[in-house]
């Protein structure tokens, strides 16, 4: 695929297809930091 | 004048009207002028960690590796897509928390606070110092040469233009205007390098095409293993390139103050999303259009140039002064955050700390600006009369401050039995391991880089040390109760706040008790 070799394709697509789940999995588990935004408490 | 010396003072213009802004939009107390009164939103905090921590390297360094190496550079690139989100997910949310419950405003004195012990504000401020001054030095010649091709003035002027207008916005208006240029200056690069790269693959025929004609060249280039295949199989070299910009940043003090001054913990959370939809944009790009600059330019004489030559090939000439105010500020955004580190860990973290403890906030901010003044008169007498090598500044002195750092600031909020003997034990390790693996030659003897050694070796040091001390230096029980506010989601209760605990309020003078 786009005239590269299939190792050097599977890695600059799988890597980064890697972060992009990563990013994803750190977004639905910090979906709750939101509580943070309010006034410190007394 | 040229249309790209045009740019170039338009763009200087605008840096440092956003200095003067941030400097009556700022508080002048150290919190203001240090961490920009902690009121950062997600945009400028993922834009001034991202911007910051890419350097010039990027449009020269990356350009180059890609010409001499093709893919195999996509190693450092891959490494580097990831490290904004694991930067903020890991210490993000975290640190901006703890910092912010034991009161600190500089990311060394975070350290002494965290890890209660004048020592290791002695050992990390030095460190750091000595590290970042080498780094912003590394950035003050490569703003210089950049400035020298564009104009044809002498070096020595063109440095002088290049440092004149860094100091001007840093002395202003400290890191507020740090992160506001930061951010202006990231968007500058992606604008910049995204419009290079699309004009080189139409000039080349598109993706696939230009690798089919790489691939005539000399097929290795298409392989994750260098030009003549000297990388295959050399695992420790290729780890050491995936890590050294992935989780490398974590101990790097300029960027990680970042978490310090955001406006609340949970803005790690989208910055975090945007550092990486940057980092796709930005990071591929100079490695892509070193390699396909081959096709268009295979006689270079300096592979650095790659990308400035490819520039002016595919590109109109105003575009031309946008890619050069883009490579301006790559350079440009990290010297700024170094310089106000390296002014800030001179002045709060060794003058204040160690010689005169009772200066005011106003006092403080005026030390840290005579400071930044002095450090770039330095810099630019050695840079002017003897510049150094860049690349090889960089590479070092990025590798001793992530070796010496990140198990200090993953472990501070991390893990609870990390006291001041893991983080002094692994702090001097990293560093010491590193230097001497490099100074000694052993990366080429036995094809392990100098970053992976350095992080194993703070890490098990972080972890032994603590361990085996955990009798004799228990982490103070202030320390563990913050830990576990911190480890809550939920807001700071009022009482936790620096200054309102009698405890946490007398933090600084309880560690030099100890002692």
């Amino acid at each position: 695929m786009f005239g590269l070799p299939t190792f050097t394709t599977v890695v600059i697509l799988g890597v980064p297809t890697l972060w992009i789940i990563y990013t994803v999995v750190f977004m639905w588990l910090s979906r709750g930091w939101k509580r943070e935004d309010v006034e410190e408490t007394p | 004048m040229s249309i790209e010396i045009l740019f170039l003072i338009i763009y200087f213009i605008a840096m440092a009207g956003i200095g003067v802004w941030a400097m009556k939009k700022g508080q002048n107390d150290s919190e203001g002028f240090l961490l920009g009164g902690r009121s950062i939103g997600p945009g400028v905090t993922a834009l001034r960690l991202q911007s910051s921590s890419m350097s010039g390297y990027m449009f020269m360094g990356a350009g180059s590796m890609g010409y001499t190496q093709g893919y195999f550079g996509m190693w450092y690139a891959l490494g580097d897509l990831g490290g904004g989100i694991l930067n903020l997910s890991v210490l993000g949310r975290r640190m901006r928390k703890l910092s912010q419950i034991l009161g600190s405003i500089t990311s060394i004195e975070y350290l002494e606070h965290r890890y209660p012990s004048k020592w290791i504000r002695l050992i990390a401020a030095p460190v750091a110092l000595f590290c970042m001054f080498f780094y912003l030095l590394a950035q003050f010649i490569a703003g210089g040469r950049g400035l020298e091709m564009v104009t044809g003035v002498s070096f020595p002027v063109a440095l002088a233009i290049a440092i004149g207008v860094i100091v001007l916005y840093t002395f202003l208006g400290g890191y507020l205007a740090v992160a506001y240029t930061d951010f202006v200056q990231a968007i500058i690069m992606v604008v910049g390098m995204v419009w290079v790269l699309i004009a080189t693959l139409i000039a080349i025929g598109g993706f696939t095409k230009g690798n089919e004609a790489i691939g005539a060249i000399n097929p290795n280039m298409l392989t994750m293993w260098g030009a003549d295949l000297g990388y295959q199989g050399q695992w420790g070299v290729i780890i050491g390139a995936l890590l050294v910009f992935s989780i490398g940043y974590m101990g790097w003090p300029h960027v990680v103050v970042s978490h310090m001054a955001m406006k609340k913990p949970s803005v790690a959370r989208t910055a975090g999303a945007y550092s990486l939809i940057f980092n796709l944009l930005f990071i591929p790009g100079p490695y892509l259009v070193g390699m396909f600059a081959l096709i268009l330019l295979p006689n270079l004489a300096n592979p650095e140039t790659a990308i400035f030559e490819v520039a002016d090939a595919v590109l109109p000439t105003f575009a031309v002064g946008i890619v050069m105010a883009a490579i301006m500020a790559a350079i440009m955004s990290t010297a700024d955050a170094l310089l106000l580190q390296a002014g800030t860990i001179a002045s709060q973290d060794i003058y204040a700390r160690f010689i005169n403890k009772k200066m005011s906030d106003r006092q403080m901010v005026w030390v840290s600006r005579i400071t930044v003044l002095v450090l770039a008169v330095i810099g630019f007498a050695i840079a002017a009369f003897e510049p150094p090598a860049v690349a090889a500044i960089v590479i070092f002195s990025t590798t001793v401050l992530g070796s010496a750092f990140v198990p200090a600031y993953v472990c501070a909020v991390w893990w609870k039995k990390a006291n001041t003997v893991g983080a002094i034990s692994s702090m001097v390790a990293g560093t010491l391991v590193s230097v001497l693996w490099t100074v000694s030659g052993a990366p080429y003897a036995t094809g392990i880089d100098p970053m992976v050694t350095g992080i194993l070796a703070s890490t098990v040091a972080m972890i032994i040390g603590s361990l085996a001390s955990q009798k004799t230096h228990p982490v103070p029980e202030h320390i563990v109760r913050a830990l576990d506010e911190t480890a809550k989601i939920g807001p700071i209760p009022a009482k936790m706040i620096m200054g309102q605990d009698a405890m946490l309020a007398s933090q600084a003078e309880m560690a030099g008790r100890d002692e």
